[in-house]
């Protein structure tokens, strides 16, 4: 291991990383270079899409689609096998925007834009390549710097056909500053009593049977109205345990594996070789920040922030859930824009709505947009955007 | 902002929810069985009349296939209990030892167990681990599926200081290779016992007080040595013959424990939920459901959900990751651990010692007491006797696992070990194995 030569002294009293000239500068480097983590053939072999690895995506999303969750199901359908969520695109990107683009940060995702060309199916393993677009960088005195980057994320499985691509806006923060204090914009933890809980239990056992219902229904072009009203969907109250079904290894290269934090022996040359990514902890002891932001009190402790926020990615998964439950097994999601003009906090409930803004035909595409948002327990909307569904005629 | 952080309006809580979904689905009718929570004739009788039965893990091909043992999983397992041993991580290491190829860390073995007391008899009591014995015949090898069968051996009523009396539940599980070979045997010890006694004080709640750490920059300076000062045997083989009783091991030391570990080495690095120490989806031991789905788990078991502080229930795995839910459902310190990475230590701690050329062949592990986030283990070891049986040299270990601050231990172990003779084959205690 990398014994250092700097003292944990110089290093205990935290301080928020701040993004520095040589960090833009180092993000500025990359842009127009392509990433791709390098993998080893068996580690690509491994990683190709078993059911129990679809299932697992699936489950980490909470998204009971037969085609990724039911594997009686899926081979009857006209895919003929298990099809992993198209959203798992997303989770290709080669770049981790608060580790490798700017260490430190607290990074927040703006805006993303899928587009999808074909379907990932059972035992299809895929290859991903990043490139940072652009990058723009803002000095305020008063709210501490902010960069923002785009990122361009092209996804294929290992016969390089192309399944689709991904752009995404990140803004990254100096922890602790004015400007990253904004986006909680008074916002504060979510609390339920029991009788919200029986509500949204009932509220699921009212939802779910639309949702297979629609799906079920064999949906085609002509049978869509324009104002139609998809049955949405319920998300949450999150916890902390979900998030970790999102930290599977699958598919991560060994020198990605090896940036992730396991703690203990290896954890110290992590910290030596990137101390801005540790704060010290209620203990005096290195730990990495992302665990800070699986607990309001650790948040509010150790940041003073009001508490722990979400992923806003996730919500790209869910609005796909949305789409994918209505267009059923004969749709195709082929593209999907989002905005995320509001942070969701750890305990946040969100229900994603859509509704059939317009149907055309493009060449011999039957083509639909739904137009869709989310909004979560206060009634704030916290996504907007829309997509593009093709449906047979 | 509202937060419950009582023990009585959390408990409140997941009274109101539980009697909510007993009614919804039912089971209020049947109520709970006489004597729920309790040791009684008929809990007794029912849990022993599984005595000797058969249990195999009721999974579909490709279930038993996503739980084979790929390089991929055995490098993720060992990684996440902090093991950097080549033997599972490189390919070129490997194919010089004695083994040939990449092995899987040992205790895989405890994948096997089909059903234990997390899930069996007793219904409404405390399941506590209290032992678990490793025997191996045969290593495990990465890219092997391994399947088991498991019995309930034995029930046993004893007293208790604490609660009056508890059931001691144990089983053996019979792990097999695709080929049918028995690699080894995975025993486990369980106490039953009442959650709360007549006082309504936990069982735990001796360690209340036990005294959170807080590292000076010199503990951290002191760990980072130690850590640094660790050498693994490797490819230099240790002889039998240079071992003496009363040798002391070199002492493995792990931490500081923290949120962000205990997710990678009990969550991420165990794979799903469960005690399996891999990913197993599917079966009765799939837990890890979010969202929505997670309401069909909690109509199943009304009984799971503990309710954390933003009134939203949770799974009681949350109780090894949150100081609060410890303190506030049972009453200690902080956070516990659910014992999977303090077997791997012990594992490694033998493994580093014992060098390449030797052969683990037994493993017993007794659970003295938790650890709490935050704490710093110490693994140690010393020889305490040495031996020829059947041609083989063997070392017998005895090992203890301290917390940082104190010197009783919170786990003991005792090994048997085959270590190669200065006068015979050196590799001949793992290749007479495989």
């Amino acid at each position: 291991m990398n014994t250092g030569q700097e003292s944990i002294s110089a290093t205990t009293r935290w301080q928020p990383p701040l993004l520095s000239d040589e960090k833009v500068a180092q993000l500025n480097g990359l842009v127009g270079k392509p990433i791709e983590e390098p993998r080893e053939q068996w580690e690509i072999d491994e990683a190709a899409y078993s059911i129990g690895a679809i299932k697992r995506v699936a489950r980490a999303m909470g998204d009971r689609n037969p085609l990724w969750w039911d594997e009686d199901y899926a081979p009857t359908s006209r895919y003929g096998r298990m099809v992993v969520p198209p959203g798992i695109v997303v989770e290709w990107e080669q770049l981790d925007p608060e580790v490798t683009a700017l260490p430190g940060c607290h990074a927040v995702l703006n805006w993303a834009e899928l587009t999808l060309s074909r379907p990932i199916l059972q035992d299809d393993s895929l290859l991903a390549t990043t490139c940072v677009r652009e990058v723009d960088d803002r000095k305020d005195p008063s709210k501490g710097r902010m960069v923002s980057y785009t990122a361009e994320t092209a996804v294929r499985n290992t016969r390089l056909e192309a399944v689709g691509s991904y752009v995404a806006k990140w803004t990254c923060y100096e922890r602790q500053s004015a400007a990253e204090a904004a986006l909680y914009a008074g916002r504060e933890p979510a609390f339920y009593t029991v009788d919200d809980l029986i509500g949204i239990h009932q509220e699921y056992h009212a939802q779910e049977p639309k949702l297979l219902a629609a799906f079920e229904r064999r949906r085609s072009w002509r049978d869509v109205e324009v104002g139609e009203e998809l049955p949405y969907v319920l998300k949450g109250p999150t916890v902390i345990v979900r998030r970790v079904h999102r930290w599977c290894h699958y598919g991560m290269s060994y020198e990605r594996l090896k940036r992730w934090y396991h703690g203990h022996g290896e954890s110290w040359a992590q910290y030596e070789r990137n101390p801005e990514l540790f704060i010290i902890n209620e203990f005096g002891a290195p730990e990495p920040l992302e665990a800070v932001d699986l607990e309001h009190e650790r948040c509010q402790n150790l940041y003073g922030s009001p508490g722990a926020i979400e992923h806003n990615s996730e919500r790209i998964h869910w609005t796909i859930q949305l789409l994918a439950r209505w267009s059923g097994e004969d749709g195709f999601l082929k593209e999907l824009k989002l905005d995320f003009p509001q942070i969701n906090m750890l305990g946040d409930l969100t229900r994603c709505y859509g509704q059939v803004t317009r149907k055309w035909v493009e060449g011999d595409e039957h083509l639909i947009e739904v137009t869709v948002r989310n909004v979560n327990q206060t009634g704030a909307i916290v996504t907007t955007g829309g997509a593009v569904v093709r449906l047979p005629a | 902002m509202k937060v419950l952080i009582t023990r009585e309006s959390c408990q409140e809580a997941v009274n109101k929810l539980r009697a909510y979904l007993y009614k919804y689905t039912g089971k209020e009718e049947r109520g709970e069985p006489p004597g729920f929570g309790q040791i009684n004739d008929e809990s007794l009788a029912s849990l022993r009349a599984r005595i000797d039965l058969e249990r195999v893990q009721p999974a579909k091909d490709w279930e038993h296939e996503d739980r084979r043992l790929t390089r991929t999983r055995v490098r993720t397992a060992a990684l996440c209990r902090d093991d950097q041993n080549p033997l599972y991580l490189d390919t070129a290491y490997a194919a010089k030892s004695p083994y040939g190829n990449i092995i899987a860390i040992p205790d895989a073995l405890m994948m096997c167990e089909v059903i234990n007391a997390r899930s069996e008899g007793m219904p409404g009591m405390h399941a506590l681990w209290q032992q678990l014995i490793f025997e191996w015949d045969h290593p495990i090898f990465a890219g092997q599926m391994l399947k088991g069968t498991t019995y309930l051996r034995d029930v046993e009523v004893r007293g208790s200081k604490f609660t009056g009396q508890r059931v001691l539940q144990r089983y053996e599980t019979i792990g097999k290779n695709e080929s049918g070979q028995v690699v080894g045997r995975y025993r486990t010890e369980w106490s039953r016992h009442p959650r709360r006694n007549e006082a309504g004080q936990t069982e735990r709640e001796d360690r209340a007080g036990r005294p959170r750490p807080q590292y000076s920059t010199e503990d951290l300076e002191r760990i980072k040595a130690a850590y640094v000062a660790h050498e693994r045997r490797g490819d230099k083989p240790r002889f039998w013959e240079d071992v003496n009783e009363g040798d002391e091991l070199p002492t493995i030391i792990k931490g500081p424990t923290n949120l962000g570990q205990r997710l990678a080495g009990e969550l991420v690095g165990s794979g799903s939920f469960g005690h399996t120490g891999f990913i197993s989806i599917g079966s009765g031991r799939d837990w890890g459901v979010p969202h929505m789905m997670v309401w069909d788990l909690w109509e199943k078991h009304p009984g799971i959900p503990i309710i954390n502080s933003q009134g939203v229930p949770d799974h009681p795995f949350y109780i090894h990751l949150s100081d609060a839910v410890s303190q506030i459902y049972l009453g200690i310190a902080g956070g516990y651990d659910g014992g999977i990475q303090r077997i791997h230590w012990f594992v490694q701690l033998f493994a580093d010692w014992q060098s390449d050329y030797a052969f683990m062949r037994k493993l017993a592990i007794q659970f003295r007491s938790m650890t709490i986030l935050g704490e710093t283990i110490f693994s140690k070891a010393k020889v305490k006797s040495k031996r020829i049986e059947d041609g083989e040299h063997i070392v017998e270990i005895e090992a203890w696992q301290e917390a940082w601050g104190d010197p009783k231990p919170v786990s003991t172990a005792q090994a048997e070990i085959v270590l190669p003779s200065r006068h015979g084959d050196v590799s001949a205690p793992v290749k007479s194995r495989i």
